[in-house]
């Protein structure tokens, strides 16, 4: 069964193509890693998914649903700044994904948060920077969402938070689900990458397995992706 | 959804336009004692109460101006900046989200001018120039003279209007966002070209709108009829005013209700 099909997905904005005629099937049961340098297209390709981008040309569909509301309830994004109200309560924000996502576990978002340490009734405003990112993410993870679309979930957090993170983001595996991860900090992800799509300019590089670009390689993603986007 | 979204949606503007309102009481409540402390005098009275009034109704009148831009800033900041990464993403369609800003906007728009009202006519209460005999009979031949009824009459009409250009005013200012999402660039600046745009478009049609009353009065008057006409004039200049209002405020719905459905773009 196919998890997220994107048929030619074209975005341009005036004159400047983010995005050219991308192609991709996503089956349920992988962590994506959705690598590329900066301007590549990645967080265009996850905003297009998430339904807050109108393509210029082409679609997607989850689970055989073009963008919508249907895809919406399936689909947990994360965007890579902070998009919640700064008065809110932690507290606040937990209620407000309990009264609109079925599939919200708030039990989930309480232990997540009392295991980094965060106090649900502090207003966002009062957090630091990662701890803001931090809930967004235990937000997004408490979701049982059939497709996860995480855009840069570990820049802003501190290493020791990174490892709880990824601890997270395995634990919360599920074969009927998929995790696609935009991130540059490729080291610290690849241990738990299933699959790699590499962009460039706007377009598909490689969308390939780890362990079978490993082998064939014999060097980490990292070294990779440093030697393929080399400036 | 919709009934979760108004919730959160009252919830999150009701401390800043409930703060908004309450300091429209104490002015008023301060302005009261004021005109209270002033020796009741004829000569005065007038002059204080002009004055008072006319300072009471910028005061009010700047209130109702910042109510109206809350409104619109939390319409634009709630959807089309990075909260509405999260608004967009709720499983909600985008003519709940919109409905959900028209319904809590349009309450607080209209509790704020009935308030507006209110305080005006407490303030003039306040300062005695509705006790003066004279002054009250004036006033009776004023409204009879004027809008051709009681001073009942006049409220109703004026409830009426408050209604109408309450529905008007909220959907220009949405309209206006939403036609400024359709630029590439510089949206917020758009926005406010666009209302620019469509309050002057909306000046001139109802200016031309006001021909037809004194049409009729102007046609009265070749006929004879000028005393009938003249006594309801401004009742009907009134009428025409609310009409033209609820046709505005309906044209700009079916806008907004048009470019509300289309996919967001948030850059």
């Amino acid at each position: 069964m196919i998890l997220l099909e994107c048929k030619n997905l074209t975005k341009k904005y005036g004159i400047r193509t983010a995005l050219s005629h991308v192609n991709l099937l996503i089956e349920p049961g992988h962590i994506i890693g959705l690598l590329g340098p900066n301007g590549s297209g990645k967080t265009t390709l996850i905003k297009l998914i998430a339904g807050l981008l109108a393509p210029t040309e082409g679609m997607a569909y989850v689970e055989g649903n073009p963008v919508g509301l249907a895809s919406k309830s399936l689909v947990s994004y994360l965007p890579d700044h902070t998009y919640l109200n700064s008065r809110m309560r932690v507290q606040d924000a937990i209620r407000l994904f309990e009264d609109f996502y079925q599939d919200f576990s708030s039990a989930c978002a309480h232990d997540m948060l009392a295991k980094l340490d965060i106090d649900p009734s502090f207003r966002l405003k009062s957090l630091s920077k990662g701890a803001k990112e931090k809930v967004q993410l235990i937000l997004a993870m408490s979701r049982q969402a059939k497709l996860y679309l995480l855009d840069e979930p570990i820049a802003g957090v501190d290493p020791a938070a990174r490892d709880y993170i990824l601890r997270m983001l395995i634990s919360n595996y599920r074969e009927d689900a998929s995790i696609l991860i935009s991130t540059h900090l490729i080291s610290d992800i690849e241990n738990i990458l299933d699959e790699v799509i590499f962009l460039q300019n706007g377009q598909i590089r490689a969308f390939t397995s780890v362990d079978g670009l490993r082998q064939k390689d014999h060097k980490s993603i990292d070294s990779i992706f440093r030697e393929v986007f080399k400036c | 959804m919709l009934g979760k979204l108004i919730k959160y949606e009252w919830k999150a503007c009701y401390k800043v336009l409930a703060a908004l309102n309450l300091t429209l009481v104490l002015i008023t409540v301060i302005g009261c004692l004021i005109l209270q402390a002033i020796p009741s005098t004829e000569e005065n009275i007038f002059f204080l109460a002009v004055l008072f009034i006319m300072l009471s109704a910028l005061s009010i009148s700047a209130f109702n101006l910042t109510t109206q831009i809350y409104i619109y800033f939390r319409f634009y900041k709630n959807l089309f900046t990075a909260e509405g990464y999260l608004m967009h993403t709720l499983p909600v369609t985008p003519l709940q989200l919109f409905h959900s800003k028209l319904i809590v906007g349009y309450f607080w728009f209209i509790v704020n001018t009935l308030l507006s009202f209110f305080c005006l006519a407490v303030l003039g209460w306040a300062s005695r120039i509705f006790r003066l005999e004279n002054t009250r009979t004036e006033l009776q031949f004023l409204f009879q003279y004027t809008i051709g009824g009681s001073p009942g009459k006049f409220i109703l009409l004026l409830l009426a209007a408050t209604l109408a250009s309450g529905f008007s005013s909220i959907l220009m200012g949405y309209l206006s966002i939403l036609l400024g999402q359709l630029v590439e660039k510089y949206k917020l600046g758009a926005a406010i070209g666009f209302y620019i745009a469509l309050y002057l478009v909306s000046q001139v049609l109802s200016s031309l709108l006001m021909i037809i009353p004194t049409t009729f009065m102007a046609v009265a008057d070749d006929m004879g009829f000028y005393g009938e006409f003249a006594s309801c004039f401004y009742g009907n200049l009134l009428l025409w005013l609310i009409a033209a209002w609820v046709l505005f405020g309906c044209a700009y719905y079916a806008a907004c209700f048009f470019l509300a459905r289309r996919r967001v773009n948030l850059d």
